[in-house]
């Protein structure tokens, strides 16, 4: 095996993925941050049962894991923000076919360094479920992951413009036909 | 019994509002038909416009003459490109307020964000129904023929003389003022090293587009989510300031804004609605409109008042592991049960009303 060593993690089918970097209730983290982006597989999480092999590129920790039992993984956006809570709209990822819902949650449950992404359009994946040490015990789990979203470039600016000038020019009209269409 | 279809001479003002989101749809007499805004029917996830015009038997690509769209808040967009897809003869109007080169390039970069279970937005949804347009010019090269139409103050929608049985009849818009396009569009465009979002900043509800119908001596106030406005050239004040405005006491009300304090403005009661209206409102649950005392203060102005949707959308019962994890947090479903308002009048005669669903008299 290479130095990008390959982990392979049981898959409790249909609720469980393998572990994520986790975080009790109020959000604190209990777990490595080694290859965190690979280890919360968002898109391996489905319905069915499956076995996920991921590739982490350094730091492998070889020792047996904790396990993580998922009963909800949604993804969110935040609607609006006050004082001591924000709203934000829930997608399930488990079951797409589920209708959408909006809860109200404390502000509390994200972590300092999450809360300058607070705002609304932000973005983030609640986990419920429970972590599973390697011993078997159980513990509940609430994890509240944002979205990193990326900047705007000049390049994808200059996109934008390019485009929406396309947009206006085929759509858009000029302010004598504006005029001319009040009566 | 929602699918008695109007007679042909009769003037239909149906609300639709299923917790979030509205929808208006007009029978102008004669068999043709308006679309003002669109929601989803939570059952179904279709418009619920195209759902009951098509319970009614309406061709919807011959009868429906025009599908506004009064702003771009996703309350008030969810499905509108499906509706303008199907509604092939329909014109598209907007608020004049979009007619500007950073909007465009807002629609540009919806889609920006490949979110994996992502409704979208309502920049989204109007990206899709340019997509339409552009679907519609390719197919007839008239190029600008299929362009959109820009609403704004005075703006007349749709006009028709007395013929034929039918009353005459005119939708002509209310706002956004001019003074409203040129302030609202400050902020629309994404600018570098901003973070990408999931939501685009929504923009004032001062640019919404307030409608004015007038069928024989009937008269209807479609309100949108038009506010009081910060000052004299903006929203409402605005409105009750213009010299031309069209004639009529309103004996039909949309309640703006789903009847929220800021969008109530009295001398739009005095100078433009008549006595004892039939008044609808939709609710907007998320933002808990309209309240009790809102509801109070209408029920103040005419005992005809309607509403939606007025039950709390219900809570998610959830596995009682998850409840005892998130400690009292609360989840809802988003939105309500869907509920109808159907005012139907015929010219120079009494305005009746049916409710559907989960509307309710308050």
């Amino acid at each position: 095996m290479s130095a990008a060593a390959q982990l392979q993690f049981p898959i409790e089918a249909p609720t469980s993925f393998a572990a994520a970097p986790s975080r009790t209730p109020r959000g604190r983290a209990t777990a490595s941050s080694v290859a965190q982006l690979e280890l919360f597989p968002t898109a391996a999480i489905g319905q069915g049962p499956t076995t996920l092999t991921l590739v982490a590129t350094a730091g492998v920790d070889r020792r047996p894991t904790q396990r993580q039992i998922v009963l909800h993984h949604w993804e969110c956006t935040v609607v609006s923000v006050g004082e001591a809570s924000f709203t934000a709209t829930l997608r399930s990822l488990r079951d797409p076919s589920d209708t959408e819902k909006e809860a109200e949650i404390p502000t509390d449950e994200i972590t300092p360094d999450d809360l300058e992404l607070l705002q609304r359009g932000a973005v983030f994946y609640w986990t419920i479920g429970y972590d599973v040490s390697p011993g078997g015990t159980r513990r509940r789990s609430s994890q509240v992951k944002f979205r990193r979203l990326p900047a705007w470039t000049k390049k994808d600016i200059e996109r934008v413009r390019v485009q929406g000038s396309e947009l206006f020019e085929m759509f858009g009209k000029a302010e004598d036909e504006r005029s001319a269409a009040c009566s | 019994m929602n699918e008695a279809q109007p007679a042909h001479d009769e003037l239909e003002v149906s609300i639709f509002g299923p917790g979030v989101g509205e929808c208006v749809v007009i029978h102008l007499g004669g068999g043709r038909w308006i679309v003002i805004d669109s929601c989803l029917d939570p059952a179904t996830k279709r418009p619920v416009a195209l759902e009951y015009l098509r319970s009614l038997g309406v061709a919807v690509d011959r009868d429906v003459v025009a599908v506004v769209v009064t702003h771009w808040h996703d309350d008030h967009t969810r499905g509108a490109s499906e509706v303008l897809g199907a509604c092939t003869e329909a014109e598209f109007f907007c608020s004049a307020a979009l007619n500007r080169r950073e909007f465009f390039e807002l629609v540009a970069s919806a889609g920006q964000l490949a979110l994996r279970a992502s409704g979208g937005s309502g920049v989204d949804e109007m990206a899709r129904v340019f997509d339409v347009l552009r679907e519609r010019h390719a197919g007839r090269g008239k190029g600008r023929a299929v362009s959109p139409e820009y609403a704004s103050a005075n703006r007349v929608i749709y006009r028709r003389a007395a013929a034929d049985g039918l009353a005459a009849c005119t939708l002509e818009a209310l706002s956004p003022s001019s003074a409203s396009q040129t302030r609202g569009l400050l902020s629309f465009a994404p600018v570098v090293r901003a973070p990408k979002r999931a939501l685009p900043n929504p923009g004032p509800n001062e640019l919404s587009v307030a409608l004015h119908l007038k069928f024989g001596s009937i008269a209807a106030l479609l309100g949108a989510d038009l506010e009081i406005g910060s000052s004299d050239d903006v929203g409402w004040r605005a409105v009750v300031a213009n010299s031309r405005l069209p004639p009529g006491k309103a004996v039909i009300v949309k309640v703006p804004h789903h009847g929220s304090r800021g969008a109530d403005h009295q001398p739009v009661w005095t100078t433009m609605v008549g006595t004892a209206p039939h008044v609808g409102v939709t609710p907007f649950h998320s933002s808990r409109l309209p309240q009790p005392q809102d509801l109070a203060r209408l029920r103040g102005r005419t005992p005809h008042v309607f509403h939606a949707s007025p039950k709390a959308p219900r809570v998610v019962r959830l596995d009682r592991a998850t409840e005892r994890t998130l400690e009292g947090v609360k989840i809802r479903e988003r939105g309500g049960d869907l509920g109808h308002i159907r005012f139907r009048a015929v010219d120079g005669g009494d305005v009746a009303c049916q409710l559907f669903g989960a509307a309710q008299a308050v």
